[in-house]
């Protein structure tokens, strides 16, 4: 009980902490914050997919069907971006359904494949219809939400992700959170318990989906301008990395995972080119080293610590 | 010729993974550092092809024996962490390949190897050269497995990994070996194609796809299938742009995979993972 309540006011604390950021930041650095909200809304829907025993390698096209369909609606249709937004996440969520029927019997390895491949898949398809989509070379002039400042764009996703947070959160910690994780671990045993480890998978894949198409919509009524690189490959390839190198089984992993990689790059003004080195690197220290992931950092120490202290004691005593 | 690279690459993946029972993801990646190892050898060092092809599939292969040792072996067992491991190495080597032959430096066309034959005027001397390179060098290989001590190692492995083991073959000496031969075969493929293409960063994950999809029609586990599976590919990638307009050409080939891997994961010839 009284870890909760330590965590629980950390948790307040950070947010009191992140609402008061716009006073004592510039304009650069709020820019900063709101795409590592967005992305934190990436890598944790990729979470949710993961809980359920898939790793996809293509988590990245949801957001791009998410950015495009409510970039496309709201630029050459002229609908209100508060309409279109949510309908992005719609249109991800319900690829992400329709997707995930066929690859739900997918096992492990071919699912990653598959997801693979749909990610490939969705950023060609921007050549389709070239005169909406902007074809490879992006769709600019986008209906951005606010004007110039930063500051309602700031307030706005930190507003987005903590209720993002929130709601896959709570999904994580309920029943159904329990029944996901439990087809993830054996669904011949979920579904020998009547548990239908295949719509799971696919309830999975389609919240997934909808978060990750929300956060590409508002990227896209943020930034202005998507082009399909930004979706491709590897981004969703970065997005598995932050979230294993954070830590895949907690739910702060991908927060913490995304927080410290995605700004590398960043930090390295100059020598940005090298940043994937680092990032990798990170990835395989959490192979290598520190299983948990970041997150699971403090525990790994302490056994390491703990393994020297039993290791003097043993010496000591012979 | 396009099948012909594609069953050099596919077969080194296929004989990584059922050999070490991994699926190197990175191939690509290591086709395309071939490709670009060997346009140094080629061209700034100045040695011909006959000497670079040579050199990039020895470095590549020592390569392959690194990977083996440091990367692979420890996470043999774990499926999930040797696919997190192989995405580790297409950052790292797709970063380095970023990094040291630049981005905006794309395709570097090695010189054109016109000096073989010219044969009739439609087919392209060059095009016949790698593709009678890679055959030559296929039924080398397959002879190889098949005859050598070595190679019934591999296909014992394959079978049985405990078994084998147990019947005295040291596992890693010839895991290592096989993901050497893979690297060095993938490696070999960047040369030729850069000799007749362009080298670009972008051909990693390109040529990953190609040799997933080749690996998916033939069957994983099935060594045997890989001809067919890049004949097949070979021939679709070639001919589809006639059919299909390129637009359209692109989703559809990717969902058509997506649609084999669904309907019949087992592809063609192979067995069960």
């Amino acid at each position: 009980m009284k870890r909760n309540r330590v965590s629980g006011f950390g948790i307040v604390g950070v947010i009191v902490l992140l609402s008061l950021a716009p006073l004592f930041l510039e304009s650069y650095y709020l820019h900063l914050a709101i795409l590592v909200f967005i992305y934190v809304m990436m890598t944790s829907s990729l979470r949710t997919i993961y809980i359920s025993g898939q790793m996809s390698l293509g988590h990245a096209a949801s957001m791009a069907i998410g950015a495009y369909t409510s970039a496309m609606l709201a630029k050459h249709l002229g609908w209100p971006m508060w309409f279109t937004m949510p309908l992005g996440g719609l249109a991800a969520m319900i690829v992400g359904v329709l997707v995930g029927l066929p690859f739900s019997r997918l096992r492990a390895i071919y699912f990653s494949m598959a997801s693979l491949f749909f990610g490939m898949m969705v950023t060609t398809l921007v050549a389709l219809a070239p005169e909406w989509t902007g074809h490879y070379a992006g769709l600019p002039a986008i209906p951005r939400l606010f004007g110039f400042s930063k500051v309602p764009y700031y307030y706005f996703f930190l507003a987005l992700v903590l209720l993002t947070l929130l709601i896959l959160y709570r999904l994580e910690h309920s029943r159904l959170g329990m029944t996901v994780k439990s087809v993830a671990q054996s669904y011949l045993a979920a579904s020998s318990r009547g548990i239908n480890e295949r719509g799971i998978r696919i309830l999975s894949l389609g919240i997934g989906g909808f978060f990750a198409g929300i956060a590409g919509a508002g990227y896209a009524h943020y930034a202005g301008f998507i082009a399909p690189e930004s979706f491709g490959v590897m981004p969703s390839i970065f997005l598995l990395v932050y979230l294993l190198a954070g830590g895949k089984g907690s739910f702060a992993g991908p927060i913490v995972g995304t927080a410290v990689l995605y700004l590398i790059p960043y930090a390295m003004a100059g020598f940005e080119g090298y940043a994937p080195f680092f990032q990798a690197a990170a990835l395989f220290a959490v192979l290598y080293l520190i299983p948990d992931g970041i997150v699971g950092l403090p525990r790994q120490i302490m056994s390491w610590v703990r393994r020297l202290r039993d290791r003097k004691k043993a010496e000591y005593a012979a | 010729m396009t099948s012909s690279i594609y069953i050099l690459v596919a077969l080194g993946f296929a004989l990584v993974f059922s050999v070490m029972r991994i699926m190197n993801f990175a191939h690509g990646a290591i086709y395309m550092i071939g490709g670009f190892v060997a346009y140094n050898f080629w061209v700034p060092l100045g040695l011909g092809p006959w000497v670079s092809l040579p050199l990039t599939m020895l470095t590549m292969g020592l390569f392959g024996l690194f990977i083996e040792r440091v990367c692979f072996r420890p996470f043999q067992k774990d499926f999930e962490k040797a696919t997190v491991m192989a995405v580790g190495l297409i950052i790292v080597l797709k970063t380095g390949a970023d990094l040291t032959v630049g981005p905006l430096a794309k395709g570097m066309p090695p010189l054109v190897r016109g000096s073989i034959m010219t044969v009739g005027v439609s087919i392209p001397a060059d095009k016949l050269a790698v593709l009678l390179i890679v055959c030559i060098l296929l039924a080398v290989l397959v002879l190889f497995i098949q005859k050598s001590k070595f190679g019934q190692a591999m296909l014992a492995i394959a079978h049985d990994a405990d078994a084998a083991s147990l019947m005295g073959v040291n596992i890693h000496r010839i895991s290592g070996l096989v993901c050497a031969t893979g690297c060095a075969l993938a490696g070999l493929a960047g040369g030729l194609v850069g000799s007749v293409l362009v080298l670009d960063v972008a051909i990693a994950n390109l040529m990953l796809v190609k040799i997933i999809a080749v690996v998916i029609l033939a069957g994983i586990g099935s060594i045997g299938g890989i001809w067919a599976g890049g004949l097949l590919l070979g021939a679709v990638d070639a001919l589809g742009p006639y059919f299909l307009p390129n637009v359209i050409y692109d989703p559809f080939a990717l969902a058509l995979v997506v649609l084999i891997l669904v309907i019949r994961p087992q592809g063609f010839f192979g067995r069960e993972m």
